[in-house]
């Protein structure tokens, strides 16, 4: 599974280099029980440690060309991470509810839903997008060398406010421009080493694609868009470069569909306790349909890491951690 | 001798290195340069803790520094050597699936322990110290879906019974609520009570009854379940079981569910401790009242006849289970009023109300503000 047998249509066969992964549900599944009983223990707070254990043995069990990644995030960092979101939403919470409780009029009750909305929508998921994004490169290794990601959350608000509003006011018709954006800026500033990753993509070749996915949503009992993240997959694939290689998803709407639909029937006649196989077939699913073409010298990368927290960026870098579980969709 | 990878921090190239165990640390042998020796205590194992996965050491002090070994023996064998390295026994390893079994166990006894005997006394902690206001605020913002404003029968006649019911039953109490009764227009034969103080009745039910010491009866009883908190008890356990599985389907998005304060009311139920501790309360407050005590039994002999051939009683028959033990619970009390029982409304009153419900008449709030 390491080398792939395709070949690009006519011309001369290159390597495809991709990720495998080699973990076992049943292993995960004993982490997971284990992780539960803990964090029922502690009242909770064993959570992050087993959070942590998880993603080092999801780590630990994928490889790239011969050796596998490192996962360098803590529980303490996790567990900080989170009560600072906590104090945010308490904060934006309890603001919403005193100007609803206390100011009885119709109006307040609209700004203190607002103030909820536009707080979480508008501060908190954009510092938790870049957050989560710069915490999980910068807690992420191969071969002894991080990956880091360098963008300015202030450059990211600048993206992300119109491109939300857009969005929202268009009714998500005009998500594909603000997806090809948002991507963009994540991509581009991301590194592993001293290799930069490179993202190049344009919101009107998704227009149609993403508009039929809405429109055929509900005709299609919700199938149909299956094949748009399948077709969004390849084309934002076949836009990201690695130094001087090229990325190429092989995903298939049909394939999609299936592997999500078993995925939903295995956790909903397991109650959930399926999980850890889904995770796993989740790893492997991704991995064998993203290849890596081209010509690459992996040994002229060197380490260039910045810690998550160094980044000098004033009150953002107080929220620089990951404290929501985020999928970002890009891995 | 061990072959690993070693990673130097500083390129992505994997070197090929010799690893020999000695008593004070690891040999890593280099093939293009001299050996280094890594001392225990001075890097930390983070991988190979499970079958499948790799031993990897890497550096304290030395960003990135890192030696990757496949073979687990390593680890037994770094133990002979020097038994207090600390690091990981795959011998262990045995022990993992009783310990998952162990703990697979524990959970579905701690989660059994804390649902169903811990948190209950918990939840009527609260339920006891919660502020009535709070109480009230719950009831109001359900009763407006449970018995909405169009579906009321405000007509003067219902509303002097049923004030004066209500004044009887609580003149000789001291209690914090203050009880709104709505006549709701439903074929149904039910009555509820919600926290706070809000209750209704329904015209399918007063269509049956046959004195006003009958529906005295049955709102002694539905007012018993709100002095004794029945449903803010229930609201909190609701509360808490969807907390739980927000919890554990891991969504914040949860959160709406959790407090979505109609859902909760509208899933009420009342346990048949609760029943039988509002049959009696309500009974106390019948004799405290000097009102016939009959009519609480017979309001009952009117649901176990409805039970029997109408399926309207369904509704109010699947809450408030086995009427018959109810009647046995309360016979005992019949004869307990020392003092003739005083009539709650006179005949002339009764009679019209009697009369305007059996007319079907209903006046709407809209309808009246017409007037």
């Amino acid at each position: 599974m390491a080398e792939s047998t395709e070949q690009p249509l006519g011309g001369e066969p290159t390597t495809a280099r991709q990720l495998s992964f080699y973990g076992q549900g049943g292993s995960l599944f004993g982490i997971h029980i284990v992780n539960i009983l803990l964090a029922i223990i502690t009242l909770g707070i064993y959570y992050f440690w087993g959070k942590v254990r998880v993603r080092n043995y999801m780590h630990s069990q994928t490889e790239f060309e011969g050796d596998r990644f490192a996962y360098h995030g803590t529980g303490k960092e996790l567990f900080f991470g989170w009560l600072k979101a906590m104090v945010f939403l308490i904060v934006i919470g309890g603001l919403s509810f005193g100007i609803q409780l206390f100011g009885k009029s119709f109006t307040s009750q609209i700004i203190g839903t607002l103030i909820l909305y536009v707080g979480i929508l508008f501060l908190l998921f954009p510092v938790a997008i870049v957050g989560a994004w710069r915490f999980k490169l910068s807690r992420t290794s191969w071969r002894g060398i991080r990956f880091s990601f360098r963008g300015h959350t202030r450059e990211f608000f600048r993206i992300y406010f119109p491109g939300m509003f857009l969005t929202l006011i268009t009714l998500g018709f005009y998500s594909p421009y603000f997806e090809v954006r948002l991507r963009k800026f994540l991509v581009n500033q991301s590194y592993f080493g001293s290799a930069q990753f490179h993202f190049d993509g344009d919101g009107r070749d998704l227009f149609w694609g993403n508009f039929w996915a809405i429109v055929l949503a509900i005709p299609t009992l919700g199938i149909y868009p299956f094949w748009y993240a399948a077709t969004r997959h390849r084309y934002f694939w076949s836009r990201t470069t690695f130094s001087t290689a090229q990325f190429r998803s092989t995903m298939l709407g049909g394939d999609l569909f299936v592997f999500q639909l078993v995925n939903g029937l295995l956790l909903i006649f397991t109650l959930g306790l399926a999980q850890p196989w889904v995770l796993v077939r989740s790893a492997r699913f991704t991995f064998e349909r993203i290849l890596l073409e081209g010509d690459l010298d992996l040994d002229v990368i060197e380490q260039d890491a910045r810690d998550a927290s160094a980044t000098g960026e004033g009150i953002t870098d107080f929220l620089d951690t990951e404290f929501l579980d985020i999928d970002l969709g890009l891995l | 001798m061990w072959q690993a990878h070693f990673y130097d921090g500083q390129t992505a190239q994997p070197h090929t290195v010799q690893i020999e165990v000695l008593a004070n640390g690891l040999e890593v042998i280099f093939s293009d340069r001299p050996s280094e020796i890594w001392i225990y205590g001075n890097f930390r194992q983070t991988e190979g803790f499970h079958s499948g996965e790799l031993v990897r050491f890497e550096k304290s002090d030395t960003f990135g520094q890192a030696l990757v070994i496949d073979d687990v023996q390593i680890l037994e064998v770094i133990r002979e050597r020097d038994s207090a390295s600390g690091f990981h026994n795959p011998r262990l390893r045995r022990y993992r699936v009783p310990l998952v079994g162990f703990s697979l166990v524990s959970i579905v006894f701690i989660v059994w322990l804390l649902y169903g005997h811990i948190l209950p006394v918990f939840i009527d902690g609260i339920a006891h110290i919660a502020p009535v206001a709070w109480e009230e605020s719950l009831g109001r913002s359900v009763v407006a879906y449970i018995a909405p404003k169009e579906n009321r029968c405000q007509d003067e006649i219902y509303t002097e019974v049923f004030n004066e019911i209500g004044a009887r039953l609580t003149a000789p109490t001291n209690l914090p609520y203050t009880f709104r009764i709505y006549v709701v227009k439903n074929a149904q034969v039910n009555a509820f009570a919600l926290p706070g103080g809000y209750m209704a009745i329904t015209t399918g039910f007063l269509k049956r009854v046959k004195s006003a010491e009958q529906i005295a009866g049955v709102i002694a009883h539905e007012m018993q379940h709100v002095v004794q908190r029945h449903g803010t008890r229930a609201v909190l356990r609701e509360m808490s079981t969807r907390a739980l599985i927000a919890a554990i389907s891991g969504g914040g998005e949860g959160l709406d569910y959790v407090l979505d304060g109609a859902a909760l009311v509208g899933a009420l139920r009342f346990s048949r401790d609760h029943e039988s501790s509002a049959d009696i309360g309500g009974m106390k407050m019948i004799l405290d009242a000097k009102i016939d005590p009959k009519g609480m039994v017979e309001a009952f002999e009117i649901l176990l006849e409805i039970t029997g051939d109408m399926p309207d009683g369904l509704v109010y028959a699947s809450t408030h289970p086995l009427t018959k033990n109810r009647i046995r619970l309360l016979s005992p009390y019949l004869d307990s009023l020392k003092v003739d029982p005083i009539p709650i409304v006179s005949d002339s009153n009764w009679t019209r109300f009697a009369q305007a419900i059996r007319a079907g008449q209903c006046l709407r709030a809209d309808e009246q503000e017409g007037q």
